[in-house]
């Protein structure tokens, strides 16, 4: 997309470009960096290309594309498509822009691997982000066991639209004919299923398993334990799906204390560790079901719940306190009842079988985002009238039924073309909104239009006559939801390029300093740095803290928009 | 009505050109059929009757013949109902009653009808302002009669918009009368004290106008939220902080409005005492609007009563700024502020419950991560690209936000 090409060149420009060597650790021992950065650029720029093009729009020689493209591929950032031309097969390479923005969270990677599975995660998860030789430790193969981890297989390297494309092709072959439309549809249906099959199958993939010595009684008594070990074979890269389903289990867990408390909150994170094994994506609509007896039983027993709640005192008496598991499920019962609809009962056995409601989690914590940047750069009457427009067009059928019955006196198309356009959008006047709002009216419409060029509301013209006099239309509001988030993911691309941009700038202003800094024997005697270079570097340090920080945490509102 | 009505304009202007000699017939009122003092007590067709005095006996005879019929004596059927009185006769005696405002004059399809106005009701069709009561009734219905034919329809029309009043616009529009004349009829009336000009809140810069001694209604005045045509921003900000407060934990206000006594027994929304805590699903005191605005009453925080359905705007003022919830307490823990939950199966607006949102404690912020980064604030946030003049490096923006 023409909005993030520009962030994507930056986060190649850091992760791969020249200045990288020296201060970041994610970047591959390569000599020849700008190279691989034009290699992107183009690829960037013009999309698919075969290998000759793309040397010719880079003034690079083949072997060093080449080169680049190898790199590329290793890092999962391009891939490549073998299509039959006539009587040769060409070779086109794409890159990825998608993979290139969840490069971003590598750092936030490293560290939750750091956290859940020891400092040994950590390690891995730095060399295997270094394309180095990895070692077979524990945690190793505990992160491949839970999928952080996964197996590279030659045909991952091929991007998905080209291998479903493939699959289809196989399938057509077989058939004699030409297929019919409804052959096709089922051809590529079957091909999805299986598609989705091999990516939410429980096996995984390099994965063997050994049988253990059995070790003297205990062979007597147990059946021989099977052992999972990883395959030596195996190339294996971190599995950003896996790590995005966390990044979102713990918004909704924080997103749960926040809004009620935190003893909803281990509820909640113990529903979600339970069914985690099998989420696969994060665009699911639920999780696993749960029952309160399993989450009862999961709670650890030194967590207390009862404090953070008040029951009913009619079925406890005084002496007799409430067992864990009534205390669950009253939880769980305040969280399905709570508006934000975290869960979602979908079964009566029993004690009732409870999911977390993903979509509607979903949509209400974008709208959660979307509300607090209204408020926090137009003001809380702003971001009242949004929710009002939001909300009330669909329930305020009264103002429909006003504007419809003034129509009557126009023509009997233009009803008709304003009954379409009343039905099929929330649309909502300017005097109805001020009346629910409660603010002046010259103030409603100063903000309502401000919200419109920003691009947060839509206006809806509803002409009374046949000419378009502005005298005589109707001029309604309406919240267009998906484009108010897509502005918003735009805008929070260009940020993002904006502090990088300034960051890269910052470094490479003091660059002089940080190449005396790095040497050999400044890193070991500091003394060597006179006071003011101390300083300097002590400022730099926490300017590049602060564009960090507020890089992540636009981050975490761009994993809200577009990944949960 | 409308339609009626300038068809009542129209017919007077009309008439304005016979020039009926009323006068003359009035003197030979000899026959006293129908004396005007005995005919309340003489038993008639509607033993309620009145008819007018200063009648001649003609108009008084087709007083009592058009008072059979409920919806007017058609033009059709003047002639069979009353021979006695030759049609010249009759039209000038139309045009006698109908301006002493005895007579209506409607349209019922193609055909004109004429009904009349009772007696005493001509007094209150008249809708004679209090000023003028102590005016016995017949003054009162000469200074109506004496009032000009433009004065005249002017005056219907503001009478007939009622409490909404009427724009002076419309008025041209309805009489289609001359601006001037317009203006001078309203400057008479005013003078008469008849009508008054109002301010429409909707519409400040236009002049409307209605009867003396009606009030304005809710649309113009803009109802409780208006003070002096102009809305009660602060106001609002008071009540409704009020209400938030009372739903979050019940506070008792003494009636120094500020001064806070002690908080009473049971909160509402939270449970006193952990900080964390909160209630069962199947809590049950939360209040609803009535209690709300029960409170708010007592509390006198507002010195205009505030009317059940002002304080549910109120409350869904809150709703919009996340402050409070709606809550349904249905049995089975559906939520209120679900989108589905159509109006139609509501049980009754005072049945919702209103539930405060937790506050933001300190320490727990709610900042907003993009608007921390000075992009989120830039007012040339669009003009910005990475090599023009406006550009992240040299943005001045950022170098004061660094070096904070």
């Amino acid at each position: 997309m023409a909005f993030t090409q520009r962030l994507c060149r930056e986060i190649i420009k850091d992760h791969f470009g020249p200045i990288v060597e020296r201060s970041s650790r994610i970047s591959p021992s390569f000599a020849h960096n700008s190279f691989l950065q034009k290699v992107a650029n183009v690829l960037l720029n013009k999309g698919r290309l075969p290998c000759g093009a793309i040397a010719l729009f880079a003034k690079l020689t083949q072997k060093q594309v080449r080169e680049c493209l190898v790199v590329l591929i290793q890092h999962n950032i391009a891939y490549y498509a073998e299509i039959a031309e006539r009587s040769r097969i060409v070779v086109y390479y794409e890159v990825s822009e998608e993979e290139i923005l969840l490069r971003i969270r590598l750092g936030a990677i490293l560290r939750y691997s750091g956290e859940w599975f020891g400092k040994e995660g950590a390690l891995v998860a730095q060399h295997i982000l270094r394309n180095e030789l990895v070692l077979f430790t524990k945690a190793f193969t505990n992160m491949v066991r839970e999928r952080f981890l996964v197996a590279v297989q030659a045909q991952d390297s091929i991007s998905a639209k080209d291998r479903a494309i493939n699959a289809e092709a196989a399938e057509l072959e077989k058939l004699l004919m030409p297929p019919t439309a409804k052959e096709l549809k089922n051809i590529r249906k079957l091909r999805d299923d299986r598609a989705d099959a091999e990516y939410h199958s429980s096996v995984v993939i390099g994965m063997k398993r050994k049988l253990a010595e059995s070790v003297g009684n205990q062979a007597k008594r147990h059946a021989p334990e099977v052992l999972e070990e990883v395959e030596e074979e195996f190339y294996f890269r971190i599995n950003n799906d896996r790590y995005n389903i966390r990044f979102r289990n713990e918004v909704i867990v924080n997103y749960a204390v926040d809004r009620i408390n935190r003893s909803a909150g281990i509820v909640t994170k113990t529903m979600l560790d339970h069914g985690e094994e099998k989420m696969r994506r994060t665009k699911e609509d639920k999780s696993p079901a749960v029952t309160a007896v399993q989450i009862s039983q999961l709670i650890p027993a030194t967590i207390n719940l009862e404090t953070d709640i008040v029951l009913e005192s009619a079925e406890f008496t005084a002496n007799s306190l409430p067992s864990k598991q009534q205390l669950v499920h009253e939880y769980l019962e305040l969280l399905q009842t709570d508006s934000a609809g975290f869960l979602r009962k979908e079964d009566e056995r029993g004690a009732g079988l409870y999911v977390v409601a993903f979509d509607k989690l979903r949509d209400h914590l974008k709208r959660k985002v979307l509300d607090s940047v209204v408020r926090e750069k137009y003001g809380s009457a702003s971001c009242r009238l949004m929710k009002i427009l939001s909300e009330k067009g669909k329930l305020d059928e009264k103002q429909v039924r006003a504007i419809i019955v003034v129509m009557v006196g126009m023509s009997y198309f233009t009803t008709i073309v304003v009954r379409m356009a009343l039905a099929t959008r929330f649309v909502i006047s300017l005097i109805c909104v001020q009346k629910l709002a409660l603010l002046p009216a010259k103030e409603t419409r100063e903000r309502l239009a401000t919200l419109g060029t920003q691009g947060y509301l839509e206006l809806q013209e509803v002409p009374k006559a046949a000419d378009r006099a502005p005298s005589r239309t109707f001029y309604l509001w309406h919240v267009p939801l998906n484009q108010c988030y897509a502005t918003l993911l735009v805008d929070l691309y260009r940020t993002l390029g904006n502090i990088r941009q300034r960051k890269r700038d910052e470094i490479s202003a003091r660059s002089r300093l940080l190449d005396k800094a790095q040497r050999q024997d400044v890193i070991e005697n500091q003394a060597l740095l006179s006071e003011e270079e101390q300083e300097h570097l002590r400022l730099l340090n926490e300017t590049i803290a602060k564009l960090d920080v507020g890089e992540l945490r636009i981050d975490g509102l761009i994993t809200i928009l577009r990944d949960i | 009505m409308t339609s009626l009505e300038d068809e009542d304009a129209k017919t007077k202007r009309l008439s304005r050109h016979r020039q009926p000699s009323i006068m003359a017939s009035k003197s030979d009122s000899q026959d006293d059929l129908d004396d005007p003092s005995s005919s309340s007590a003489r038993p008639s067709k509607k033993s309620s009757l009145v008819v007018p005095p200063n009648l001649s006996d003609q108009e008084a005879l087709f007083y009592k013949t058009a008072a059979k019929f409920t919806l007017g004596i058609r033009e059709g059927q003047l002639e069979s109902e009353i021979p006695e009185i030759p049609v010249v006769k009759i039209v000038e005696i139309i045009n006698s009653l109908s301006k002493k405002g005895f007579l209506e004059i409607l349209f019922i399809g193609n055909t004109k009808a004429f009904r009349i106005v009772k007696y005493e009701e001509a007094g209150k069709y008249r809708q004679v302002p209090d000023a003028h009561r102590h005016l016995s009734l017949s003054t009162q219905i000469s200074r109506i009669a004496s009032m000009e034919m433009e004065t005249m329809m002017v005056y219907k029309q503001i009478k007939a918009a009622g409490n909404e009043g009427i724009w002076t616009k419309v008025l041209k529009h309805k009489t289609n009368l001359h601006q001037q004349v317009i203006t001078r009829c309203l400057k008479a009336l005013e003078l008469k004290q008849m009508i008054k000009a109002i301010k429409n809140v909707k519409y400040p810069t236009r002049k409307m106008y209605m009867l003396y001694e009606l009030s304005p209604s809710v649309e113009v005045t803009g109802g409780a939220w208006y003070t002096d045509q102009e809305l009660d921003t602060e106001f609002i900000e008071n009540v409704a902080k009020a209400c938030y407060k009372f739903i979050y934990s019940r506070v008792r206000i003494s009636l120094k409005i500020g001064a806070f006594d002690h908080r009473a027994v049971s909160s509402i929304s939270f449970p006193r005492g952990q900080p964390d805590a909160v209630f069962a699903a199947s809590y049950s005191g939360l209040p609803t609007a009535t209690q709300i605005r029960r409170f708010i009453l007592d509390s006198k925080i507002s010195s205009i009563d505030l009317s059940l359905d002002d304080i549910i705007a109120l409350l869904d003022v809150l709703i919009y700024d996340g402050k409070i919830e709606k809550r349904m307490p249905v049995f089975g823990g559906a939520t209120g502020a679900d989108p589905d939950w159509s109006d139609d199966e509501a049980v009754g607006d005072a049945e919702w419950r209103y539930k405060a949102n937790r506050e933001r404690k300190a320490g727990r912020e709610e900042s907003e991560p993009w608007t921390e980064v000075p992009c989120g604030r830039c007012p040339v946030f669009k003009f910005c690209t990475a090599d023009g003049p406006i550009n992240p490096s040299s943005c001045v923006y950022y170098q004061k936000w660094l070096e904070f």
